[in-house]
């Protein structure tokens, strides 16, 4: 598939959850959801997923006050996959380094905070910050890394809707191969629930879950799902070209060795089974293997009753008749970390090459047989021989599918 | 409202703009802030939009140059909250 074989070297991220690679996957392990109450300024109490990272960890509060909490994540990300990685930076060519970030929106935080805070002087543009334009710029999340890291080698986010994660990954790994650069630090990120616009468009579209358990609201293929909790997160990947990694020893996640990306061109919000099923028949074709070879499915999943619906259809479609292939999601324990989701989920399952566990689905007390999904791992891990592939959903709005194949390294 | 008073909110503002610098030696004299504290045209920017929004009143562009250090400032700030 790639002129180059990639590889994943480092791993930084901050989900409502865990706050590194073993902290997450450890409560993924032991089911330890990451979901509560939040106070939204016009929404009041809502269900999210909220980060407690250490934002002064890599930055100033000066810079944290100039810059936006997407970018505050990326940059705990960003430090965070480094160090994992073992590399120093000094030691490289910054104008040879890429940061791409998946982003399902950027700027509506943003704007919500510029309004407020004109809000009592009769919304007199006057106060308006100057900050509002670097802080709500499409390219802010990836921008801010460089600033913080000093790397001066292209930047951009990806918009994607909640495929973003994803593509921020595959758009790293292509601008490897393309030689456009030596290493990527590549990924997504979500801010999504500092604008009370993204709970009151989902609330009014009848897509926001409720629950009077926070921690049971995100319930994936569960009869009674009822929507998606709307969390903030993010998770970048330090990726190399193979001989790269080896040539500095450096300790190797997986290798990917598919993906695929494609559209709906149907509607807007409504999700489409063939589509989502060409775009993992896709991803396999690129990988050379079989569905069966898949050892897990770690599923978009939203909890929303179509999404779950549409996805187990078009996974029960290629992988129905495959009882090696497991079934599993990270949204039950985190809810919808957006941008980041793509990224965050294939995180969680990477150590699976190590342990050889597939964690399970949490709140699936009774699955609902509409979604087809037949081999879905509930309520405790499952220990598999010998875990060697790993499949990752990731869709989103206005159609957008992607598919993401990684294999174990040996 | 008092010369004294309005320094400290200044003071006050400048620590929540700028929360790693020292202010303990910024006096009411002419030094420039700059001088003094690690304020730069962004920070300054924030510590005049605080003002504007904390006095309730507009500064107009051309009249930034007499916010650069803290006898000007307050000068200029007793000034506007007298009119």
């Amino acid at each position: 598939m790639y002129r180059d074989r990639i590889v994943i070297t480092g791993v930084g991220l901050t989900a409502p959850n865990g706050n590194s690679l073993s902290e997450f996957r450890k409560n993924l392990i032991e089911g330890r959801s990451g979901v509560s109450l939040y106070k939204d300024r016009l929404m009041g109490e809502v269900i999210a997923g909220v980060c407690n990272y250490d934002d002064t960890k890599y930055q100033t509060k000066k810079d944290i006050r100039r810059g936006t909490r997407a970018a505050s994540i990326g940059i705990y990300c960003a430090h965070e996959a480094v160090k994992d990685a073992n590399i120093d930076l000094e030691k490289y060519d910054k104008s040879d380094i890429g940061i791409y970030v998946g982003i399902t929106e950027h700027g509506a935080a943003e704007a919500v905070d510029e309004m407020f805070s004109i809000k009592d002087f009769e919304y007199n543009t006057k106060y308006v910050s100057h900050y509002f334009s670097p802080k709500s710029i499409a390219n802010n999340p990836a921008g801010e890394v460089c600033l913080n890291l000093g790397i001066t080698g292209p930047h951009y986010t990806l918009g994607a809707a909640c495929a973003a994660g994803n593509i921020g990954l595959i758009h790293g790994a292509q601008m490897l191969a393309l030689g456009e650069v030596s290493l990527a630090i590549a990924g997504g990120v979500s801010e999504s629930i500092r604008a009370f616009l993204s709970f009151a468009s989902f609330k009014n579209e009848g897509a926001l879950a409720k629950h009077s358990d926070p921690e049971k609201a995100c319930r994936p293929f569960d009869k009674d799902r009822n929507g998606i909790v709307i969390s903030e997160g993010g998770c970048l990947f330090i990726l190399e070209k193979l001989e790269d990694a080896l040539a500095r020893n450096a300790k190797i996640y997986a290798e990917l060795v598919g993906y695929a990306i494609n559209t709906d061109a149907t509607d807007y919000v409504v999700p489409n089974r063939q589509r989502q099923e060409q775009c993992m028949i896709k991803a396999l074709q690129r990988a050379a293997i079989r569905p069966q070879d898949i050892n897990i499915i770690n599923s978009h999943s939203t909890s929303t009753p179509l999404g779950d619906r549409t996805e187990g259809g078009s996974i029960n479609s290629i992988f129905g008749n495959d009882d090696s292939v497991y079934i599993t999601n990270t949204k039950s324990y985190i809810g919808h970390t957006m941008g980041a989701a793509g990224a965050l989920e294939l995180a969680g399952e990477l150590p699976s090459f190590e342990d050889d566990i597939v964690h399970h689905s949490l709140n699936l007390d009774n699955l609902d047989p509409n979604c087809m999904i037949t081999n879905i791992v509930r309520k405790e891990p499952i220990k598999v021989n010998n875990i060697k592939y790993v499949l990752n959903n990731s869709f989103g709005m206005l159609g957008i599918n992607s598919t993401v194949i990684v294999r174990k390294y040996e | 409202m008092t010369r004294e008073s309005i320094a400290e909110t200044i003071i006050g503002i400048i620590k929540e703009v700028m929360p790693h610098d020292d202010c303990s030696t910024l006096q009411d004299d002419d030094v420039p802030f700059a001088n003094r504290i690690n304020m730069d045209s962004m920070d300054f920017l924030d510590v005049v939009l605080a003002l504007q929004k904390k006095y309730k009143i507009e500064i107009p562009d051309e009249d930034f140059g007499r916010l650069r250090n803290m006898k000007s400032t307050l000068d200029y700030l007793e000034s506007r909250l007298k009119a």
